[in-house]
């Protein structure tokens, strides 16, 4: 075997360099700004779009099915950053469209041809959720213009407030001069600031909307002049989730900015026992993890970490969380509001409590809404699930929840050297049967 | 025949190992198969036993053709050959019961232990078998061959390393193994050995099988008889004159003092009684008279001779 | 029963007893044990200092990181089985006896994987124990999948069969079997490491043509390495996908009943004899 452990040090050493040396060694250096062809790509991801552009390093774009993403072909100032390893686009000193028409072709055939359509995304954002809606066409420059008034409301909503709140200063401040000089005088209720608008345009632009089949397509812009333009050929990738489910971002009670996302069914939750535990369910999907890399940013050379990979997504809403312990329901909850109070005097800290609307402290809005689970003492262990409201278990929704044992380090040791020992046993116990003397041996 | 080869021929590239061998080995016989370092006796022992495809030729055992792929007839044979110093962690009793099960053989162990005990094992039985020293691996060598009752055994220089006394057990063991109607096919260079127990020998030489016959059947092959010595209390005047022109007399050489008489006869006829009488005749008083065969040995190293220089066209 | 069955009974037997009593399958179960252990005491830790870890797949690591050092301990097992003994002369004694190539393979494959179960045999009620003691759950599934995984670590012995038979010594076995981990894992690092040059690099389109070869590479490696079979069939079994695991598991005897029949011809070519 010694011949054998020679040659895995070796293969692992070699690997090791491999991982070390083209990556490590190739020149990397920043270069001149250059303009360039790239593609503006607005992706459509469940509930939201995620921006981001393919300059030519990126030989395909990676886009999902069965929703709407637009891609708008432009002409801009890209430059190697090498401390990321990607070009990064100057969109202000450079930012031109490119005319022409998509071609999309399949196995050589074409499929389709995408003339440029006004569109608009719209951001609205609730409890901390962002979701997004994309308008096409003549819809686009209506749902822009409804935005636009609604900016413009805004605006003048928050220009009266200015001007209210102005006012209610100097009333105060006269108030408290009434008051010193000893009449009794009310003070003056301050006035409500205007509802935060809620919702952010991305402008109205010009750009191909594409929603098509999972597959390998290649496109590639034809311009005016009937002739292809530079550097437009790509492949695109539409690609599905294989799976779909419910998966929880995980707001732990002493972390509550970090949650931790358990997208996957398989995944077990370790709380730290008398803790709580507090679970905003999404829905979740499982995605082909290069894809889904590369879908968010199509010049990612990162490897592979897995082939497939769970990501949440948009919020459920509609059911309820069973906690089940053995066979009996122990708890049920519903989807419960939550807001963060900072805890008062010097102590450092803060509290998660529901939500009270009504309260006169509260805050605009909840800081997320979730369903609380308490977690007591070291080895306990749960099963949750969501359940509809007619009753059916929602797929893929199921947890197990436990709290570490805490089992002394020695003890979990142990274990691992019972397998020496059981070795060391036999073959002691075989040596010394076949011991021979050296007389005997003579 | 137990072993017949029919024009065997094994060639690795341009070098000829064996060449056209035809040999034969009757039921019940020990068959002595000797040959210098490098003659092919072990590469013969290989193909036999279907380890190696000749390039040519053919070979039955028990009648019946060995064919390329065919292993079930070594049930019937037992093999001892130099055994490699490393082998398993196996005990020797282990080594032994674990080639009686290879063989088929239920319950070995009253067998084994008459042979390890025959074999002066029975001591070291539970001892690793990589601690044995070389005589003791060649005798667990045996018993690895015989432990399954084979009819036909096939010994690589049996005796190499082990003592006087070792030797004569291996050679009781044969001998009984033989009266008990099993075939023996030895391959050795240690003539002495051979010359006691063979029945019938094979000499080869360069890949080539010179001569196979009986002892006796070698000596007369050669030409050179049997090796004649007589004392006497005087000689004769006469004696030596009327003895070399005898036509048995092949050679004669009398010593300084003139009382011993050295003489190679022709061994076709038993011609002592002769020599006795002319002794007598002229005068001379006998002493002592012995007779010497020809070694194995002198045979060998003749026969060999001779074909060496055959070969160089002498 | 056949001659053959009862040959390869009798010299698989001897294998096992030879493993059984041996230090490499005991040192091989206890840096799986070790390695699973660590990572569930990582796990424990991570809860206790942050309050909350989501362990993914718990004890899909330790079980893929044990499953798959047994079938490299295996390989190289196999890899030394025939080439070994024929450089020492035994495997010459060993054919003294009825035996032929069909029965040696057959009774060292049976043998590898009877020591494959056996290092199960322990893994897996440690593994379970380990679970009861930092209370996190061995997933049934999961199990499931290692009842499969012989199908999955049965081409990486017959594939050291084959290397052992064609190598001329021991040590060109080793060298053989070195190559072909270099390979398994190389393809894997080298198109990892080329998908970290940055385009603007003087190298990018020379080593973009080499990191498609190795794509393409580790494309087909996914249904021949038997490490990469490992990691499907596991990861089939947690997600339950039946007909994966099944697909994974007869491209695991496929492959090895090829591997083994290359290991036959190439024992009749090279023949037994040192």
């Amino acid at each position: 075997m010694r011949g054998f452990s020679l040659i895995a040090l070796i293969a692992l050493s070699l690997g090791a360099g491999l991982s070390v040396g083209p990556g490590g060694q190739a020149a990397a250096q920043e270069s001149d700004p250059e303009a360039a062809f790239v593609y503006g790509i607005n992706a459509a991801i469940p509930d939201n779009y995620v921006g981001t552009y393919a300059p030519p390093a990126a030989p395909a774009l990676y886009l999902l099915a069965d929703l709407t993403s637009v891609i708008s072909p432009r002409r801009t100032e890209i430059a190697f950053w090498p401390i990321t390893n990607e070009y990064r686009p100057n969109w202000s000193a450079l930012n031109e469209p490119v005319p022409g028409v998509l071609e999309i072709s399949q196995n050589g055939t074409l499929v389709a041809e995408i003339v440029p359509t006004d569109y608009t995304i719209h951001f609205e954002q609730q409890d901390g959720i962002t979701t997004a809606e994309i308008f096409l066409g003549a819809d686009a420059i209506d749902a822009q213009a409804r935005f636009e008034a609604r900016q413009a409301a805004f605006q003048q909503a928050s220009n009266d407030y200015f001007q209210a709140e102005r006012d209610w200063q100097e009333a105060v401040t006269e108030a408290q001069e009434r008051r010193q000089a000893g009449e009794t005088v009310d003070v003056p209720v301050a006035p409500a600031r205007p509802d935060p608008i809620g919702i952010f345009s991305n402008g109205l632009n010009q750009g191909m909307p594409i929603d098509l089949e999972p597959g390998r397509y290649a496109i590639r812009l034809r311009g005016p002049d009937g002739a292809i333009v530079p550097g437009s050929d790509r492949a695109l990738i539409i690609f599905a989730p294989r799976r779909d489910g419910v998966g929880y971002s995980v707001v732990p009670e002493t972390r509550w900015t970090t949650p931790d996302e358990s997208p996957s069914p398989n995944d077990v939750i370790y709380g730290a026992a008398n803790s709580a535990l507090y679970l905003e369910p999404r829905v979740a999907r499982e995605y082909p993890a290069r894809a889904w890399a590369l879908l968010q940013n199509p010049q990612r050379t990162a490897a592979d970490a897995a082939d497939w990979e769970w990501v949440n997504g948009e919020r459920l809403i509609d059911a309820r969380l069973e906690v089940v312990s053995g066979d009996e329901v122990v708890a049920a909850q519903e989807l419960t509001p939550y807001q963060v109070d900072q805890l008062p005097g010097s102590e450092l800290g803060y509290e998660v409590a529901p939500f009270d609307a009504g309260a006169a402290d509260a805050p605009a809005a909840p800081a997320f809404a979730a369903y609380p689970i308490r977690l007591d003492a070291p080895g306990e262990q749960y099963d949750i699930r969501l359940v509809s409201d007619q009753g059916e278990i929602l797929g893929g929704s199921a947890r197990q929840v436990r709290v570490p044992a805490n089992p002394p380090i020695s003890r979990l040791f142990v274990v691992a050297v019972a397998p020496l020992l059981i070795g060391a046993a036999v073959i002691t116990r075989r040596q010394r049967r076949v011991k021979m003397s050296r007389a005997a041996a003579g | 025949m137990v072993i017949a080869t029919e024009n065997l021929t094994m060639r690795y590239g341009e070098r000829l190992v064996v060449d056209g061998l035809n040999l034969s080995v009757r039921p019940a016989e020990i068959y002595g198969f000797l040959g210098p370092n490098g003659a092919g006796k072990t590469t013969t022992i290989h193909i036999l036993l279907n380890l190696l495809r000749p390039t040519s030729g053919g070979v039955s055992l028990f009648g019946e053709p060995v064919t390329p792929g065919s292993f079930a007839f070594r049930r019937l044979i037992g093999v001892a050959a130099e055994e490699p110093a490393e082998l398993s962690r196996l005990t020797g009793w282990e080594l032994v019961r674990y080639f009686a099960r290879l063989c088929a053989v239920g319950a070995p162990e009253r067998r084994m232990e008459g042979l390890f005990r025959t074999l002066e094992l029975w001591d070291v039985r539970h001892a690793a078998a990589r601690d044995y020293s070389r005589g003791m691996r060649q005798k667990l060598s045996l018993i690895r061959a015989l432990v399954h009752e084979p009819k036909l055994l096939i010994l690589d220089e049996p005796v190499s390393g082990l003592d006087p006394h070792g030797i004569r057990q291996v050679r009781e063991t044969i001998d009984a193994y033989r009266n008990d109607g099993g075939t023996v096919f030895i391959s050795s260079h240690i003539l002495s050995e051979i010359e006691r127990s063979a029945d019938r020998v094979g000499i080869l030489h360069d890949g080539h099988l010179l001569i196979e016959d009986t002892l006796d059947g070698l000596r007369r092959r050669i030409g050179k008889g049997r090796r004649f010595v007589v004392e006497l209390e005087t000689l004769p005047p006469s004696l030596e004159a009327r003895l070399r022109a005898m036509p048995y007399v092949l050679e004669l050489s009398v010593s300084e003092s003139g009382r011993r008489l050295e003489m190679l006869l022709d061994d076709r006829d038993d011609v002592r009684p002769a020599i006795s009488a002319i002794v007598t005749e002229s005068g001379g008083v006998i002493l002592g008279m012995q007779s010497e065969e020809m070694s194995l040995e002198e045979a060998f190293v003749t026969i060999t001779n001779q074909n060496v220089t055959r070969l160089a066209g002498g | 029963m056949s001659l053959r069955l009862r040959v390869a009974k009798a010299i698989a037997y001897q294998e096992i007893r030879d493993a059984v009593f041996g230090w490499s399958l005991y040192l091989t179960v206890a840096v799986a044990v070790l390695g699973g252990t660590l990572l569930l005491y990582n796990a424990t830790r991570a809860v206790g200092e942050s309050g909350l870890e989501i362990v993914a797949r718990p004890f899909y690591q330790p079980l893929l990181v044990a499953t798959s050092l047994a079938t490299v301990y295996l390989a190289g097992w196999a890899t030394l089985a025939i080439a070994r003994p024929r450089d020492q002369g035994s495997l010459r004694v060993l054919f003294f006896a009825p035996v032929d190539p069909v029965s040696l393979l057959g009774a060292l494959m049976l043998a590898a994987l009877a020591v494959y179960a056996l290092f199960m045999f322990v893994t897996i009620p440690v593994f379970a124990l380990l679970s009861l003691l930092v209370n996190l759950p061995l997933p049934p599934l999961l199990l499931v999948g290692m009842l499969v995984s012989p199908a999955f670590a049965a081409p990486a012995i017959a594939i050291g069969l084959f290397i052992s038979a064609v190598a001329g010594t021991s040590r060109g076995a080793m060298f053989l079997f070195g190559i072909a981990v270099v390979l398994a894992i190389g393809v894997q690092i080298g198109y990892s490491a080329l998908q970290g040059v940055p385009p603007a690099s003087q190298y990018y389109d020379t080593l973009l043509f080499l990191r498609e070869v190795l794509r393409a590479a580790r494309e087909a490696l996914r249904w021949v390495s038997p490490l990469a079979l490992v990691s499907a069939g596991l990861d089939a079994a947690l997600r339950a996908d039946w007909r994966e695991l099944l697909v994974s598991a007869l491209a695991g005897i496929g492959g090895s009943a090829v591997w083994l029949v290359l290991a036959g011809w190439a024992l009749r070519r090279r023949g037994v004899l040192p």
